[in-house]
């Protein structure tokens, strides 16, 4: 099943990296009003307590979030409120240079990447040569935050 | 006197125990046990990755008993990542209180209470993989006496937010310590010498250095994180000068080097002469900064002494390998503070990254040979996915293929070699691959680590046939103590045992010596179709390779006939003839055999 649209490729760089950060809070805010609006609070205040977000080394009260936090959270709600299931296969998102640098992390990472989630960025080489990277580290800008819902919703209705 | 380590810099190391030069010496450190087997349990990650619980713990323990799984040897339950509080409280690591609400000295209680043992996870660097910020760096005291506290049988420690390597969660920048600069030159004074050689009249010693543009780069360890380098040989170089000292004395030694901040250029420099027990350590720090890796400055004198005749001098950093044995001795000396009669089992899991095959036996009892077997860990109620193989490390026969070639460095008086937690049960791997996953593991004397919601587990079903072949686990925990070693390759040039093959499309030949004088021996298929040709080893090549661990190699050549039993169908047939031979092995399928003598 595909969720991804063709201008949101997931090979296709996000190089908007000059948009507003968002903090835990207001990711978390965002996401809930979507499980409300899909009758799924329930199940969004598990997924997405106090406890369970700590359980998951989440600070829910980060001023800035990370693109690795925005991973882990956005991969649980698609896995525990959208009831969206893991890709099998995940090879392909070893075109990330730095996908095993957490390796806590490689299927948060690899499952939003491949579901065009989260965009990977460009690093520009010597010479000209283009990495893909996720950037754990990196400040998780929501560009395109609608276009989350609208792919949970596809994916929800297959 | 032990080690300090602390979190403003590298350990300061004054005991040679700790250096590179008695990595060899075959010298374990207080506290290490040997004659060890491998251990056997069962740990939390691959069945439910940071979401394991006290509850679900609880449940695995029930189980343990339902099943048997005790009386087969099973015995270590391991909270893996994901079951402390994010902070210390009062300095000292403390529960999760969601998931273990009952404290973990209760849940050991309980494990013990079922004749089981109880294992725990923690970290060399700050913080955990998972991230909480418990990692024992400078509180190895502090938490030995937790788990002694807490009734701890089994440890395992990883090495995420590691401070002196650029490990995961590290700051890459660390590689300045795992490596030494460029050096383009040395300049020796005294005594009426004048010497000034140029790098390319050094001596590049060991692997993984180059002479480039009239300097040498890469000296330090290289990264065995990854599957992409053998395990078998040098895995670290060095540049060595040979100096012919007019007299004994002191002498100047100036080098003209650049440092860096990256793989293959950093900015610790060892500086020594001579070697093993003769090894002199005259500078072991980090070098004035340079612009950068391409400016070369000079260093300040650095007084060495030399002997009349011909000295050895040597150029290099073996930091990465002592820094990480040194954090983990410190673990290891701090139970031994606490009570010096623990028996804590260690188990080393800094991934291969620091190539603890060369010094994991000092002080542990197993060590990680690569990165994770799988990323796509499971949860409650969802098993989590393995593969067969990959281009990473996710895979069976990814950490097969390095470990089969691993046999030299394990035994009863070092550790085991440790390709991570078994992965049957979990999605993505079939029966025959699930069956071929475990003889291997029994064959290489690998920790058998279960990774799977035992709940899903009943007396007789398919994985439970697996888990539960006593004749395999007893090859895995025969007394002996022997890895496997791989006999034949479909696709080995000349040394099936040396040759690192990553290339599935193949069959391999094990043979395993067992403490009643037989021999197992391991057919296995690595590729996905059947393997229609015949597979066959004659017994002289098996104990021209395994012969000199064997318990009486001259019987076993001279017997007229053998008994063979098949270990997974338990059929017994006998051999009058000099050679074994199968064919027909389906895709990742294996047979597996115990060869017996029948007559003498």
């Amino acid at each position: 099943m595909s969720v991804v649209s063709d201008e949101e490729k997931t090979g296709a760089p996000d190089d908007e990296t000059e948009g507003e950060a968002v903090s835990a809070e207001r990711l978390i805010d965002m996401l809930r009003r979507q499980a409300e609006a899909d009758d799924k609070l329930k199940a969004f205040d598990e997924a997405f307590g106090a406890d369970a977000l700590r359980a998951c080394g989440i600070d829910a009260h980060a001023p800035v979030l990370m693109r690795l936090d925005a991973a882990i959270m956005l991969h649980t709600y698609m896995l525990k409120v959208a009831g969206i299931a893991n890709l099998e296969d995940i090879s392909a998102a070893s075109v990330l240079k730095d996908l095993y640098d957490c390796r806590k992390c490689v299927n948060h990472i690899a499952q939003v990447y491949l579901r065009g989630l989260i965009k990977p960025r460009r690093l520009k080489m010597p010479g000209g040569a283009e990495l893909l990277l996720f950037d754990a580290k990196g400040v998780f800008i929501p560009t395109h935050v609608d276009k989350f819902f609208r792919m949970w919703y596809h994916a929800a209705c297959g | 006197m032990g080690i300090n380590v602390s979190t403003e810099r590298p350990a300061v190391i004054e005991d040679s125990k700790y250096r590179y030069d008695s990595f060899k010496d075959g010298k374990v450190f207080d506290g290490k046990k040997k004659g060890r087997l491998p251990a056997m349990g069962w740990n939390s990650w691959n069945a439910f990755g940071s979401g394991n619980t006290s509850a679900l713990t609880r449940a695995m323990a029930d189980k343990f008993i339902e099943l048997g799984l005790d009386k087969l040897g099973y015995e270590y339950i391991v909270l893996d990542d994901g079951c402390y509080k994010q902070e210390r409280v009062d300095g000292k690591l403390s529960n999760e209180e969601v998931k273990f609400p009952e404290g973990f000295r209760a849940l050991a209680d309980y494990i013990h209470d079922k004749g089981l043992k109880f294992g725990m996870y923690n970290d060399i660097g700050t913080n955990l993989c998972a991230g909480a910020a418990v990692g024992t760096c400078g509180h190895e005291l502090t938490d030995a006496r937790s788990y002694i506290e807490w009734g701890v049988d089994f440890i395992k420690v990883d090495n995420c937010y590691y401070l002196w390597d650029n490990a995961t969660f590290s700051n890459a920048e660390n590689a300045q310590y795992t490596y030494a600069p460029n050096i383009r030159g040395i300049e020796v004074e005294g005594n009426g010498l004048a010497l000034k050689l140029s790098a390319s009249y050094g001596e590049l010693k060991g692997a993984g250095a180059e002479l480039k543009d009239g300097y040498v780069t890469g000296i330090g360890t290289f990264d065995g994180t990854g599957p992409q380098q053998s395990p078998v040989g040098d895995m670290s170089a060095e540049l060595v000068f040979k100096i012919e000292a007019p007299a004994d004395g002191e002498y100047d030694l100036q080098i003209r080097y650049a440092t860096g901040k990256e793989p293959g250029v950093g900015s610790w420099l060892q500086i020594a002469t001579g070697d093993g027990a003769d090894t002199k350590i005259f500078y072991d720090d980090m070098a004035v900064a340079s612009e950068s890796p391409a400016d070369f400055i000079s260093s300040q004198p650095f007084k060495i002494t030399l002997s009349k005749g011909e000295n050895i001098l040597r150029l290099m950093n073996h930091r990465r390998q002592e820094n990480t044995l040194c954090s983990y001795a410190a673990l290891l000396e701090a139970f031994n503070e606490v009570d010096k009669e623990h028996g804590i089992l260690l188990s080393i899991c800094e991934w291969g990254k620091t190539q603890p095959q060369n010094w994991g036996y000092k002080v542990g009892d197993s060590w990680r040979i690569l990165n994770d077997i799988t990323f796509q860990v499971g949860a409650d109620g969802n098993p989590g996915r393995g593969e067969w193989a990959s281009d990473y490390t996710p895979g069976v026969a990814v950490q097969y293929n390095k470990a089969v070639i691993m046999d030299d460095y394990a035994g009863l008086d070092k550790g085991w070699n440790d390709p991570d937690m078994l992965m049957i049960g979990m999605d993505g791997l079939d029966i025959s691959q699930c069956r071929t996953h475990f003889a291997m593991w029994c064959m290489m004397n690998s920790p058998l680590m279960l990774g799977l919601d035992l709940r899903r587990v009943n007396k007789g079903d398919e994985l439970y046939n697996i888990i539960a072949n006593a004749d395999l686990i007893a090859l895995n925990q025969d007394a002996l103590g022997v890895q496997a070693k791989r006999v034949y390759s479909s696709l080995a040039e000349s040394e099936p045992d040396k040759e690192y093959i990553r290339d599935n499309n193949r069959a391999d030949i094990l043979a395993k010596p067992l403490s009643d004088g037989s021999v197992a021996v391991s057919f296995i298929n690595l590729s996905d179709h059947e393997w229609d040709k015949e597979l066959s080893v004659d017994i002289d090549t098996i104990i021209r390779y395994i012969g000199a661990k064997m318990k009486d190699a001259d019987a076993f050549k001279a017997a007229s006939s053998y008994k063979i039993k098949d270990l997974w169908s338990g059929k017994e047939s006998t051999l009058a003839t000099k050679n074994i031979s199968v064919s027909g092995i389906g895709a990742f399928g294996n047979i597996t055999l115990k060869i017996s003598v029948l007559e003498g």
